[in-house]
């Protein structure tokens, strides 16, 4: 595909971008991999509107295991099952990188606060300090994949999953790479509960705190976005800035924790349920003055 | 149909901010007479740290529409953003706080360290006593709340976003707002960076012992680091036809952006230069010019021993060793800003241009003769036409920017 500039998107509507996903990933609580959810899903998801609850599941925190992972390691794990998909579209040259984290690595930067305040700093830990850095878990991930294109750590402040389709639709259509790897990863530390435990006890408001009380996704979440008209295609997602058409859409009756938790989570549900001929639509964030919707659905024949 | 991947993307607003002054017109005055302004930080640190000189901005003067309180309270880089862009709004002919705008703006702006300034603050009252630790410190420490201000201040309504990706972080902001003008999305943005010094910063680049405490000296044998600084800058880029629709003059354009990541190493360079050489290469096909048509680069420069020796193998692969343009790098007059220093020096390369004068490698005025830099010994008049950035990062991420002479009127008159 190297040197295609087509339009990536499938009309001219004014912010309405469409892409192609070609591969979803997962390393997030409670799931070690693509596999799991999707047999949890299969099992899990109704598509009809008088489904009963969906069951949550039941299996253990992967930041709780002994050989506790790194945020740049789920990211690493979500990537590693996006990326055999990507490699059959495009060269590591044509591959670009867009990485999301709320907090970035909590715990590293927490170790690199307190060694630079022990002992007047005599002990700054280097290690913990570069771990701290947002950018460090997509660095890891670029060299562990052999990715050269463009490679960017991203901070939005609503719609994280429009938001970085925006992203990925922007390098597509300026034709600086045939596939683009997202990837969003944060996970709840004991110093971000301390955190929203003192931002409760002091009553500061939703909008006030949006930093502390966002959303996070436990772990890492992965999806590989081509452009639309790719013929291999696992979905197709599109951003819009006004409501989707809802006729279009099946109720999808998903499990509390996905409905409730980090969109990246249902995106990556949304790409799996639309092999099978459903849609999902939510409204993926909004400003004062913009609302940003995301719909994933089977892509065109 | 004509490739609108190439064309050129228009500068007609540009605000910076840092050691060397506040604005375009102060900066520009200190740095054309390389003016030093380097010395240990203000504020009380570690002993450690408080005789390394650092590049700090002067006191900034609060916008009249931000209350003493509000001010006090944002994170410096939000500060540093804010007074940058406010710059960069007067200059493009654009209302600042306008109720509504005709059209959305876009926003792609870069920070490293966010709020830590605060984050510190909080910390150390959190180590002290937990429960009574002012929270509310950590209501700004978000590197996405610099777009919140910018974008509620101004009304800027289009897509935004804000990179995280070090040193070359607003290089790629400035990337994607040409992308986003290029492909349609937007007719106007506005891209740059902002970052703040901060304890954390100092102490971990001297825990990696690549800071330099006298100050940086770039390409030069004996380098031994980077000068920590602090500043913004932010430009305000449009079609030629949004330019040409509101009669403003281009102070320059961008022509093109490569954008390449080594996959090599955390920190360190790869060593051949590879993908920067790509970087640059695509930045100068984006343009359609030649390494020849280059006649100024503001080279990354950093002063640390790896970073220069690779910068200079591929300067010298896509150049030549003959052939070079004058080159200079800038950081030991505004510091190492980390991520603004991509659109710092898109700023100064684009004064340059305008101005015809060359501002000098200062602190190094002759470079280690194995590394074969062209490097600028004092400030030099000469009128180029083309100029190119380099910025690479911590993760190997590679940057390059091709800017091109504008036709506007200088920002002195405003």
């Amino acid at each position: 595909m190297t040197g295609q500039t087509s339009d990536c998107a499938n009309n001219n509507a004014p912010g309405k971008q469409a892409l192609g996903i070609l591969s979803v990933g997962i390393c997030a609580s409670p799931f070690a991999h693509i596999n799991q959810f999707k047999q949890w899903l299969d099992r899990n998801t109704h598509a009809s509107q008088t489904a009963t609850a969906a069951s949550e599941p039941q299996t253990p925190d992967i930041f709780d295991r002994a050989d506790r992972p790194t945020i740049a390691d789920v990211a690493a794990d979500a990537l590693r099952q996006v990326a055999p998909a990507a490699a059959t579209v495009a060269t590591a040259e044509r591959t670009a990188l867009l990485y999301s984290s709320v907090w970035g690595d909590i715990p590293a930067t927490h170790e690199y606060l307190e060694s630079m305040l022990a002992d007047a700093g005599k002990f700054a830990s280097p290690r913990a300090f570069t771990r701290s850095i947002y950018s460090t878990a997509a660095a890891m991930a670029a060299i562990a994949l052999g990715i050269h294109g463009p490679c960017q750590t991203l901070s939005f402040d609503f719609a994280p999953v429009a938001s970085i389709l925006g992203a990925a639709y922007t390098l597509l259509a300026a034709d600086r790479a045939d596939v683009v790897l997202l990837c969003w990863a944060d996970e709840h530390s004991q110093v971000l509960q301390d955190l929203q435990l003192l931002a409760a006890n002091a009553g500061l408001g939703h909008a006030a705190h949006r930093t502390i009380q966002q959303t996070l996704l436990h772990g890492a979440a992965a999806v590989a976005v081509t452009r639309y008209d790719y013929a291999n295609l696992l979905a197709t997602c599109t951003t819009t800035t006004h409501p989707p058409d809802k006729d279009l859409n099946t109720t999808i009756n998903l499990p509390h924790s996905i409905q409730q938790g980090h969109s990246a989570l249902r995106l990556v549900a949304g790409a799996l349920l639309a092999s099978g001929g459903q849609s999902l639509s939510w409204l993926d964030g909004q400003d004062r003055a913009t609302r940003r919707w995301v719909e994933v659905t089977r892509p065109a024949q | 149909m004509r490739n609108r991947l190439i064309d050129p993307v228009a500068v007609t607003g540009m605000g910076i901010v840092s050691n060397q002054g506040v604005g375009c017109s102060a900066n520009w005055h200190s740095m054309i007479n390389t003016h030093e302004h380097l010395a240990p930080w203000r504020q009380p640190c570690e002993p450690k740290l408080a005789g390394i000189n650092v590049a700090q901005t002067p006191e900034l003067p609060r916008p009249d529409d931000l209350p003493p309180t509000l001010w006090q309270s944002l994170a410096g880089t939000q500060r540093l953003a804010a007074i940058a862009a406010d710059e960069a709004i007067r200059m493009a002919a654009l209302p600042t706080r306008p109720k509504r705008r005709p059209e959305p703006i876009a926003l792609f702006m870069a920070t490293t360290v966010c709020g830590m300034d605060l984050t510190e603050q909080f910390y150390r009252q959190y180590r002290q006593q937990r429960q009574t630790a002012d929270i509310a410190l950590l209501k700004r420490v978000h590197p996405f709340e610099i777009n919140v201000l910018l974008a509620h201040r101004h009304r800027l309504t289009g897509p935004r976003w804000l990179c995280m990706s070090t040193c070359v972080s607003s290089a790629m902001a400035i990337g994607a707002a040409v992308d986003s003008i290029r492909t349609g999305q937007t007719n106007m943005a506005l891209a740059g960076g902002a970052e703040a010094l901060c304890e954390v910063v100092l102490s971990g680049f001297s825990a990696l012992k690549l800071v330099a405490p006298e100050g940086c000296t770039p390409f030069a044998a004996g380098r031994r680091g980077i000068t920590v600084g602090e500043g913004s800058a932010v430009l305000v880029l449009e079609s030629l036809a949004s330019a040409a629709a509101r009669r403003v003059q281009p102070l320059a354009y961008i022509r093109g952006v490569g954008m390449t990541c080594d996959a090599y190493h955390i920190t360190g360079p790869e060593p051949t230069g590879a993908q920067p050489i790509a970087a640059m290469r695509q930045a100068l096909q984006q343009a359609a010019l030649r390494p020849d048509d280059i006649g100024y680069v503001n080279a990354h420069g950093t002063g640390t021993r790896d970073n220069d020796a690779m910068e200079a193998r591929a300067l010298n692969a896509v150049f030549g060793s003959r052939t070079q343009p004058f080159i200079s790098s800038t950081k030991r007059l505004t510091g190492h800003t980390f991520a603004s220093a991509g659109a710092i020096e898109t700023v100064i390369s684009a004064m340059a241009l305008q101005h015809g004068v060359l501002p000098a490698n200062a602190g190094a005025p002759q470079a280690d003769p194995t590394l074969s830099v062209n490097v600028i010994a004092q400030p030099t008049e000469r009128r180029v036409e083309h100029a190119l950035t380099c910025n690479f990062a911590f993760g190997g991420n590679n940057t390059s920017i091709v800017i091109s002479r504008g036709t506007g009127r200088t920002w002195e008159t405003l």
